[in-house]
């Protein structure tokens, strides 16, 4: 089930949780959370069941440098 | 972006790259609902003051010469001023401020919550490579 998490909960998931950029590549390659993987949202649904693993909480995120 | 602003650790080609939160320095605030007097005395030495709204978002920007009498400070401000993330790299909001000869940004959260203020000098500074002069 999704939920909306804030910035502590992410800090206190880094090193166990699968973080995901939803970003396109360069946006990643530029920065990115420590061990987030990239998987561009229009990829999502194709590439997550074959990337992520399904037992371990999955964190997605963009950001907004604007 | 509030990950940024904290300090937090990235990774990336950009994530050692200096930002404009690295340049970011006080500025005086003032609420909407004072008169132009009261939020003369807040400024101090400055030139201007950040308008902010009770929930803290910027509404506008006031200059020190027009801060003056017992209006409220939304008759002499300006209202909806041009901001900036902190997250930006440091040298894109300085080539930016050159190309529109603006000499400060004003810095907010994405939702419009006051940072603080970079100016064009300290941005430069910041992006200039360690050895140049």
């Amino acid at each position: 089930m999704p939920a909306f998490i804030d910035r502590d909960a992410v800090q206190a998931m880094l090193g166990w949780a699968q973080l995901v950029e939803v970003l396109e590549p360069d946006s990643y390659r530029q920065v990115h959370l420590p061990g987030a993987l990239n998987i561009p949202l229009h990829e999502l649904d194709r590439r997550g069941p074959l990337e992520l693993r399904t037992n371990v909480p999955v964190v997605a995120y963009c950001h907004d440098l604007a | 972006m509030d990950w940024m602003i904290n300090g937090l650790p990235l990774e990336g080609d950009a994530a050692g790259a200096p930002r404009a939160i690295d340049a970011v320095s006080a500025i005086p605030a003032c609420q909407f609902d004072v008169t132009l007097s009261e939020a003369r005395a807040a400024m101090e030495s400055h030139t201007g003051c950040v308008v902010v709204n009770d929930s803290g978002i910027v509404v506008g920007l006031l200059r020190a010469p027009d801060a003056d009498g017992r209006q409220p400070v939304t008759e002499a401000m300006r209202p909806g001023p041009a901001t900036f993330r902190p997250g930006v790299a440091a040298d894109e909001l300085a080539q930016h401020l050159r190309e529109h000869d603006l000499d400060h940004a004003l810095l907010t959260t994405a939702e419009g919550r006051l940072v603080g203020v970079a100016t064009r000098p300290a941005l430069e500074s910041l992006a200039r490579p360690p050895d140049a002069n």
